[in-house]
């Protein structure tokens, strides 16, 4: 099986987020952390377009690089996950994620960071699988279940795709073939260099 | 107070605050390789899962163009 990898087809994402809602419900993520958010561009113009973005869990990637505690690590399917339990909450993540995917829940009364949270491509995290502490600390492990993230699969208009890298990229590849023409598979190329994009 | 009370006291402080500097009173280690994730590994996907997986992607493909 290749790596696992997500694509928003944003000729086809309409912005309903339903991704958004449907990640915060599977993980019960606290207030002030969204995992998933949609990112429209040119609002009311044409040529409006809405991506939804979350961690892309990349090649090579920079939040794994810049871990002064190296909290993070990939699993044998290339999702990058990171263990809550060494986690200093430091933020460098944030800064090198060219997505803006790490975020920082508040924990206390003046404003200090806790430990980094995200999209964990519902794999879980290092704990014991479909546990109760992995759940609390990291949300739902559905890969675990033979299931793929949730926000994919129930995208109404098929726009997130999340899954098999060559499977993602054929089906791509067809609806682009299909339609003539496509949206260049945002955030591909920075997240998955030499993939093609 | 004598000197001898309060050197007592001082050192039985200082012992206490000792203690607390164990390695094994602490979850994070204190010593760790540059670059090498140093927590619990994570479980593995089984064969079986994998595939399940793999035909659960074409669910995905749905709808036309």
């Amino acid at each position: 099986m290749a790596r696992m990898k997500f694509l928003c087809d944003a000729e086809r994402c309409i912005e309903c987020n339903a991704c958004v809602t449907a990640c915060k419900n599977e993980h019960e993520v606290p207030w002030g952390v969204n995992r998933r958010r949609v990112v429209t561009i040119n609002d009311g113009k044409p040529g409006e377009r809405s991506i939804s973005v979350a961690c892309m869990h990349c090649s090579d990637a920079p939040c794994m690089a810049v871990c002064p505690v190296d909290c993070f690590y990939q699993s044998a399917e290339g999702v990058v996950l990171h263990n809550k339990d060494l986690c200093i909450g430091c933020g460098y993540c944030f800064y090198a994620c060219p997505f803006g995917a790490p975020q920082f829940p508040q924990v206390g009364n003046f404003g200090s960071r806790g430990k980094m949270d995200k999209c964990t491509f519902c794999a879980g995290g290092p704990e014991e699988a479909n546990s109760d502490t992995e759940f609390k600390k990291y949300g739902r492990n559905r890969l675990a279940e033979g299931k793929l993230p949730l926000c994919a699969e129930m995208c109404a208009t098929k726009a997130l795709l999340a899954g098999d890298g060559d499977q993602v990229a054929n089906i791509y590849r067809e609806r682009v073939v299909g339609r003539g023409f496509g949206s260049g598979a945002w955030g591909w190329g920075k997240a998955y260099p030499g993939s093609g994009s | 107070m004598n000197m001898r009370t309060i050197r007592f006291f001082s050192l039985a402080i200082l012992l206490g605050l000792l203690a607390g500097c164990q390695e094994r009173e602490s979850e994070n280690p204190f010593l760790k390789e540059k670059g090498v994730y140093s927590g619990k590994p994570d479980e593995t996907l089984n064969d079986d899962t994998r595939e399940q997986l793999r035909r659960r992607m074409n669910i995905q493909r749905g709808g036309s163009i």
